[in-house]
Formats: C-alpha cells, structure tokens, sequence
C-alpha cells in the first residue's frame, strides 16, 4: 500500500513505462519500415488528417509529405524513439527529451487526426487519438522533476527518514 | 666545489620538486637524485576541494612520496630544510644532517600570509595541503552536527556561517564547493539547508583581481548568485576570533559571527629564500627570486628555481599546477644538458587555459582563453585534465580508470546527482551510445536488407530479427 499511493512511485512508473514504450516502438518502426503498409511507406504516402476524417465535412486531410520531409523523418523518427525513450526511462534530462517526445507524439497525431474515428462518439472506436494521453503523461513527469528540483533538499530527506521509519515500524 | 658523486638535491616535493625528480629518474639521469620534503605525503592541490568533498579520496589527491617513488632512482629524505648555503653548496636539515650538492633546485612553494592580521594564524584555517583540507573537513562536520544541538537561533546561525577570506581562485571555488556540499551534509543530519551561509569577504570591488582567471568573472559571479554566496566586497579584515571575524567597510567596523573562518587571501614565498645571498635586485617585490629564462639563478648556474618561490621576469607566469607541472619537466631536461657539459635550453612555458571547480559537479574550462565549457562537461574536462597531470604513470592510469569507473557507474559519490538537481553526464551519454549502437544494425537491415543478411549471417542476428517481422523484398 505503500507504494500504491506514492505519487513519487506512481510517476516513476508511469515515465518507465512511457519511455520502454518509446524505445520499442523505434525498434518495431525499424524492423517493419520496408514492409508493404510499413512504416516508411506510410510516412512517404499518408496524408495528414490534422483533426479527422471528414473533420470538416468532405476533408481528406492533406499531403503526403514531400520527400525533403517525409524522408528524413521516416528515417529519424525511428532512431529519436529509441535514444530519447530510454533516456526517458533511465531519468536522464527528462525536461528535455520529454518535450521532443512530446513533439514527435503530436507530429503522429497530426498524421492519423486528434479525431481519428471522425467523430467524438464512434461505434468500437477511440473518441479521440490516444496519443493525446502519452503527451499528458509526458508532461506530468516534465513537470514533477521540475517540481521535484524546486522541493528542498531538506523535504527530499524528511520524506526518506519518514519512508525508512515507516519501513521500520512495518517490520 | 663541484664533486661529480655529489646528488642534485631538490628541495620542496610539490609539483616543480617531485616532477623535477620524476623526470630526472625517468630519463636515467646520471647523478643521484635526492628530494628533501617535510611532509610524507603529495598534496594535488587543484583538486583539494574534491579531498574536502569526498568526490576524490585520498590515495587519489593525497598520495604518499614512497608510493609514488618506488622504483625510482629517486631517494627521498623526509626532513624540513634549515639552513641553504649557496656559496658552500650545502644544505642543513631540522635533524641536523648536512648534504652537499653539485646541482640544486628550489622548489620550496609558498606559505599563507595573514598580512599581520590579528588572530588570523591561530583562528583561521588554510587550504594549501591534503591535511588542511581533511582538518577543515572535519571542522565543518563539527560544526554542522554542534549546529543541530544548538540552544539559540543565534549560536545555530554563527555555527552555519563560513567566511571565507579572499575572493581569489582559490576562495571562489572553495566558496561554490561549500555552498553546494554543506547544505547537502546539514540535511543529513536533519538540519534546515537554508540555514547554511557561506561569505566570501574580499578587499577590493573586484573578483579574481589580477589573476590569469579573470576572463571568467562573469561565469564566476553567476555561479556565486545560483548558490546565494553572500559576498563582502571592499572589506578589509582586521581582526580574527575564535567565533567572529572584524572586518572594516567604508570606514565602518562589523563584525561577522561565524563557526568556520578560511583564509585564501595571499601567499608569500618561503621564508627560507629571505636569507639567501641573493640580493634585491635579483628579487621581485613579493620576495621572490628572479631566474634567468633557462629557471637558473643568475649569480648560481648550479640552482636552478621554479614555482611559487620564483619568477622568470621576461615571461612571468601564473602560479598554477600546468606551469609548475612544465617547469619541473623542463628543469630536468636542463639539468641533464647541464651533466651531458651543454648549456641549459630557455624555458617556454605553453598554457593551454585555465580551469576553475564551481561547485559540486559543475566547473569551467576556458580552452586556450578562447571557448569556456561549463557546467558539467566543464567539470568532468577539469577533473580529467588534472587527473591526467598525477605523478607516475601507473598511479595516474589506476586513478583515471577509477575515477572513469565511479563516474559511469556513480559509485562512491558522496551525494547523488538527486540532491544537486542535476542529471548525471557520463551515465547520461553512455545511454545516448548504447541507444545508437543498438539502432545500428536496425537502420542497416532496414536501408540494405540483404547486405545485412549476408553480411551478418554468421552471428544470427538476421534469422532473429526475421523471426520477429518478415524482411521486404
């Protein structure tokens, strides 16, 4: 129970699992990027929906990109996965590699629409882009580092000791 | 007077003396080599504040003569020198021996000056040796664990407070390593972090005033206020006691309660040089002595001198560990010249910038006084650096892959990269390696699918990767 209301637990959880999440998927774009409906090909012939489907009535969204874009992220945006997720992960520069990660996310719903189902109250489908959470998600440990910086050294301590006497009193 | 089996006698083992010794050892120099040092261990005084720290311990900066010597032609004599008579060639040690030379070299250093300050040489406490720095460790410990017991807010305060006199290199970066670490301690042992208080009380409006730092003032100042140094700007000292420090400011008298008082203002050459035969004209005005660009005495060819207690007055140099460290190389390479019958080679010395510790992790490498690295790349380039300029290369290769080992495994740190704010460096871009070395092979099967299936046949890697998602034709 200790663990399960600790905010510090919670938030260190949830950017491991954001940042593992990241590096598999550069992994899995790389290893599926010359399949047929693969990840280069979907870059190169996408076009962008921007908010959805028929998000204005008759929209089909726009593009592709043109290949002075679309190449160099189709080939980048696998590798910036992998090294900014486990860097994530690993708790290196989280302000930093949070905010690219944040970026790339919304580079991808740009690409699929924050609508992607084209309406708020789809039947077995998403309200809205799901990627939507994973830029939340990133913030909230963007933030709490930033917070965790400004707490002085003083309260890092005391919450230790607390957490230490606690753990002694439980045994 | 010159007898070929006299030894070359060096006197003083900081970096001119037991560099001058190495050398001379390593390049099978055909006198005996003797080294005349009171003190029984090498004191790397660039990074004392890591010693005070615990960031380095003390086999690393603090290493003992006979460690470093072994299996020199080197013969150490542990004894503090007395008496140097120039003209007779001789020197007289506190043990009452006598030892005559063929060749000698001043290395003696600098001792602290108080400026006939009052109670400075008693209550004050100096950071120019590794046993200074460990006393001062202990000091501050001290006061931090009284601090916690402390009846008063008053006498909590005073306990928390460290004046550091003088706002020289020295002060500077003792007063970032302070203003980081002490907090870092208080909390430790419960204490309220913001009650810690580090003063630096300088004479003069300026900061590193004349020194060779200057250029880095500005990046010095914002390290000062991101770690709210209180600083004392024309404040002359007047007086010391135990608890206090008198100091006079616009023709005001204060006084500053404080637990710990560090004295970094000045140095002065060794008293020992004063009473040398040497007159004033062959002296610059801190006493020390002038040296022909070759570092020999003018009137004496056989002494050559170097460091804090000399001055070459054609290209004066800053006292730092780089220009002793190349003074020392080049004396024994003149000395050599000098027994081979040659006349000794002048003396360039070829500074390559100056580094500068703002705190725990944090520092400043100015690059040939042109590009400043700071932060913690500026930091680790310091440390490096300096670590790549210990004595003897085994010494100096077990203590750089120690320190490498600690960095990247952040092990046998004192404090966590946490409790600093900060992420840690080594660690950090290691990741950024291993991340890259993994995609590698990933981007290549992805461009070149079957150069990467050939090529990589061999290891299975391909028929793994195929495993898991089929390869496009």
């Amino acid at each position: 129970m200790k663990y399960l209301f600790n905010l510090r637990a919670a938030v260190i959880a949830n950017r491991i699992t954001l940042g593992v999440f990241f590096f598999l998927s550069g992994i899995a774009n790389y290893l599926n990027f010359s399949v047929p409906n693969g990840f280069y090909q979907t870059v190169l012939t996408q076009k962008l929906q921007i908010i959805g489907p028929n998000i204005p009535p008759g929209w089909e969204g726009i593009g592709p990109l043109p290949a002075l874009l679309a190449v160099p992220y189709a080939w980048l945006l696998p590798l910036a996965e992998i090294v900014f997720g486990a860097l994530f992960a690993l708790n290196y520069w989280v302000r930093w590699t949070g905010i690219l990660l944040i970026l790339m996310t919304f580079s991808i719903i740009l690409a699929f629409g924050i609508v992607p189902a084209g309406s708020l109250f789809p039947n077995a489908a998403e309200s809205f882009n799901k990627n939507i959470l994973f830029m939340t998600l990133i913030w909230v440990c963007i933030a709490y580092e930033a917070y965790e910086q400004k707490m002085s050294r003083r309260r890092v301590n005391a919450i230790e000791e607390a957490t230490l006497s606690t753990a002694k009193t439980e045994l | 007077m010159q007898h070929s089996s006299h030894p070359t006698i060096i006197l003083g083992g900081g970096f001119v003396g037991l560099f001058t010794a190495l050398h001379l050892s390593r390049q099978n120099y055909s006198q005996p080599i003797v080294l005349i040092e009171q003190h029984d261990r090498f004191s790397f005084k660039p990074l004392l504040y890591e010693l005070l720290s615990g960031e380095l311990h003390s086999e690393q900066v603090y290493p003992r003569y006979n460690e470093l010597l072994a299996g020199s032609q080197v013969r150490l004599i542990q004894d503090t020198v007395e008496q140097i008579d120039l003209h007779h060639q001789r020197i007289t040690v506190a043990s009452g021996q006598h030892y005559s030379y063929r060749n000698l070299v001043l290395a003696l250093g600098s001792k602290t000056t108080y400026f006939r300050t009052p109670g400075a040489n008693e209550y004050t406490f100096p950071l120019t040796n590794g046993t200074e720095a460990i006393a001062l460790r202990r000091h501050l410990r001290n006061c931090l664990r009284r601090a916690i017991m402390a009846k008063t807010a008053e006498e909590r305060q005073a306990l928390l407070t460290v004046a550091i006199v003088g706002a020289g290199p020295a002060g500077i970066e003792l007063a970032c390593t302070l203003a980081d670490l002490l907090p870092i301690w208080y909390d430790e042992l419960g204490g309220d972090n913001r009650e810690v208080r580090i003063v630096l009380v300088n004479r003069s409006r300026e900061l590193l005033k004349g020194d060779i730092n200057s250029q880095l003032r500005c990046t010095v100042q914002r390290a000062l206020k991101s770690r709210q140094v209180d600083m004392l700007f024309e404040a002359a000292v007047t007086a010391i006691q135990p608890d206090r420090l008198q100091y006079q400011q616009q023709n005001q008298s204060h006084e500053l309660p404080a637990g710990t008082i560090v004295w970094t203002a000045g140095t002065s050459p060794n008293p020992l040089l004063q009473d040398l035969p040497i007159p004033g004209e062959h002296r610059d005005q801190r006493g020390r002595l002038i040296v022909k660009p070759t570092l020999q005495l003018p009137d004496f060819p056989e002494v050559f001198a170097a460091g804090d207690c000399a001055t070459a007055q054609a290209d004066p140099q800053p006292p730092t560990a780089q220009v002793a460290y190349q003074q020392g190389r080049a004396i024994a390479q003149n000395l050599k010249l000098q027994a081979a019958g040659k006349p000794p080679l002048p003396v360039h010395v070829h500074l390559r910038g100056t580094l500068m510790k703002l705190g725990l992790n944090a520092g400043v490498a100015n690059i040939f006084n042109q590009v400043q690295i700071r932060g913690q790349p500026g930091h680790l380039l310091r440390q490096a650096t300096y670590l790549e300029l210990l004595p003897t290369p085994i010494h100096n290769a077990r203590i750089t892959t120690e320190w490498l080992t600690d960095e990247l495994l952040q092990r046998h740190r004192p404090f966590t990269p946490a409790q600093l704010g900060q992420t840690p460096f080594i660690p950090g871009v290691a990741a950024i390696a291993a991340s890259l070395i993994l995609a590698i092979p990933l981007v290549w099967r992805a461009a070149q699918p079957q150069q990467f299936q050939q090529t990589l046949s061999w290891s299975g890697v391909p028929s793994l990767l195929n495993q898991i998602t089929p390869v496009s034709k």
